[in-house]
């Protein structure tokens, strides 16, 4: 009772009350919207049940959307862990300036979307771009392409962009996991003449396995939130050849078609709420082990 | 042994500043393009200027958007990372000291945030619904509820590791639940406070998706919205796009130069105790 009056339920009514309003609310009304005809065109909201569902999986050409979003969240994902693991790996020890590279690694993170994607426009132009010019300096020249307007490679472009700018992120996430890592065990596995590799996959990585959890979730959760490195670098082209779920539901924003974009966005809440709910249930699962 | 493996350090050293300038190039190509002249900036090259043209700076400074812009985006993310820190803090302080079930199910809620999409649509239609569309105090509250999840998660954990016999002492004392929290636990909170100010910030600062969808007019646009803009009117003049990158990158790096430290463990919050 007198617990109940010191920590008052009115801290928490604040919080509470705008996050509720402004991002739970808007997701539940989603699930109405989403079976309505809601449009720019006219004011009466008419419901339509499904038919906006069966528009979204029974249009053809809407599986590139649904493929590159799922295949930008998996490559992604994949290439920055492994990327973020070597560089943590590399500065863990034995590096003077450590602090420094550290710092610059970590620099793309905190640039907005929007300059990575004008920057990387200029570094990826087909002609004078940096990246081509400096694969044919240096002999390389057949390897250059046409990075954002070739329909078959401009995935590829965005994703390798994203890993440019994340990857730092990851690896100072596995930088504070590295520091669990017992030198004792690592010492005593030295004497008993274990090489390096040994020791990373016996020892390091699976005492490092809580963060590559956390990695492996969060680029995956990004990964298929993903909007604004797209919208900046090509927004969805050439054509839709690069077209992710979240720029869909933007250009059909901008026509008016909002009941098809709920649709749209109803999908990937439901998509991301099983990865969410997996997530919690991990997280509370660890704490009633300890 | 040890002399093998000191080269190899000293191998690791120079291959990592090698890898560095995979991060470095691009922005000291920007950095050069935005001294060159309209037709050597269209080269988009890594040489140096050949003449510094200072002009660039003077006629991106000229447009007098440039001004204004800056402190809406100071508005917009001071103040939404404001009212974010103190109904987070607040929110954290009585879910982490008072766990019941219904406190707890409200905690859950509160993460669900950092994975679930925000839906834009219905957003607008609630926005409209409060007459709030197209207003700063409709982008504040945004922004909070959007950051409200992740600062939740960073007091919450912080919290539990103070120790109750303070708030026991302070009871005993005679102080209430909103004199406990002021002027007890909030002040240990500081390094917390200051993680979650610069993150929540600095995300408001460079985010274009809310103005995108919600702010029409350009008179409220920040920088980063003002540039994109800027962008699409001057795309042949990579020169001028790129001073106007140069100085919106200049508010970031000097947040990121003083705040790296809090930034860094905030971020790594999550995975230590992961």
């Amino acid at each position: 009772m007198y617990i109940n009056k010191i920590y008052s339920k009115k801290f928490i009514w604040p919080a509470l009350i705008i996050f509720f309003v402004l991002f739970l609310l808007p997701s539940l009304l989603g699930f109405y919207y989403s079976l309505t005809n809601w449009n720019a065109m006219s004011d009466k909201v008419k419901f339509i049940g499904l038919a906006n569902f069966k528009e979204i999986f029974g249009d053809a050409s809407n599986f590139i959307f649904i493929k590159n979003t799922l295949m930008y969240a998996f490559f992604t994902t994949i290439l920055k862990v492994t990327i973020g693991l070597a560089l943590a790996l590399m500065l863990n020890e034995g590096i003077k300036s450590k602090g420094l590279l550290r710092t610059i690694y970590f620099l793309p993170i905190i640039i907005s979307n929007l300059i990575v994607g004008l920057m990387f426009q200029q570094v990826l132009h087909p002609v004078h771009g940096i990246l081509n010019t400096g694969l044919r300096s240096i002999g390389l020249g057949g390897l250059t392409q046409a990075w954002l307007e070739n329909p078959n490679i401009v995935m590829w472009s965005t994703i390798g962009v994203e890993v440019w700018k994340s990857a730092g992120f990851v690896m100072i996430i596995f930088l504070a996991g590295l520091q669990t890592v017992s030198k004792e065990t690592l010492e005593a596995s030295e004497i008993d003449g274990a090489n390096y590799w040994n020791k990373l996959t016996k020892i390091i990585i699976p005492s490092i396995s809580p963060s590559i959890l956390i990695n492996t979730l969060l680029s995956i959760i990004s990964g298929l939130k993903v909007f604004d490195v797209i919208f900046a670098l090509t927004n969805g082209g050439p054509g839709r050849s690069s077209e992710v779920i979240n720029i869909t539901v933007f250009n059909h924003f901008s026509m008016g078609n909002y009941g098809y974009s709920t649709a749209l966005g109803v999908v990937m809440f439901i998509f991301l709420a099983i990865i969410s709910i997996g997530i919690i249930t991990l997280f509370t699962r660890k704490d009633a082990d300890s | 042994m040890t002399k093998q493996r000191k080269y190899w350090n000293i191998a690791k050293e120079a291959i990592a500043w090698i890898l560095s300038l995979i991060i470095i190039v691009p922005f000291l190509m920007i950095l050069f393009n935005s001294f060159k002249t309209v037709t050597e900036a269209a080269t988009m090259s890594l040489a140096l200027p050949s003449k510094f043209m200072w002009s660039n700076y003077a006629e991106v400074l000229s447009d007098k958007r440039i001004f204004s812009s800056f402190f809406n985006s100071l508005l917009l993310a001071g103040v939404s990372s404001l009212i974010t820190l103190v109904v987070s803090a607040m929110a954290s302080f009585v879910l982490s000291r008072n766990r019941t079930r219904a406190n707890m199910i409200f905690y859950n809620i509160f993460l669900l945030g950092l994975v679930a999409p925000m839906n834009y649509v219905t957003t607008m239609k609630v926005l409209q619904f409060l007459n709030i569309i197209n207003t700063y105090t409709g982008a504040y509250l945004l922004y909070s509820a959007m950051f409200i999840p992740f600062t939740i998660f960073l007091y919450f954990g912080f919290i539990s590791s103070i120790p109750k016999e303070l708030d026991e002492s302070a009871i005993i004392d005679g102080a209430g639940g909103g004199r406990l929290f002021m002027s007890i636990i909030f002040p240990l909170l500081k390094p917390v406070t200051m993680t979650a100010i610069i993150i929540n910030f600095l995300n408001a600062w460079n985010d274009f998706i809310i103005p995108l969808y919600f702010l029409n007019s350009s008179s409220k646009w920040g920088m980063i919205m003002v540039m994109y803009n800027y962008f699409s009117t001057y795309i042949s003049s990579w020169n001028l796009v790129s001073a106007a990158m140069i100085l919106n990158l200049l508010p970031i790096i000097v947040v990121y130069a003083v705040g790296q430290k809090y930034i860094i463990s905030g971020m790594t919050a999550g995975a230590v105790k992961g």
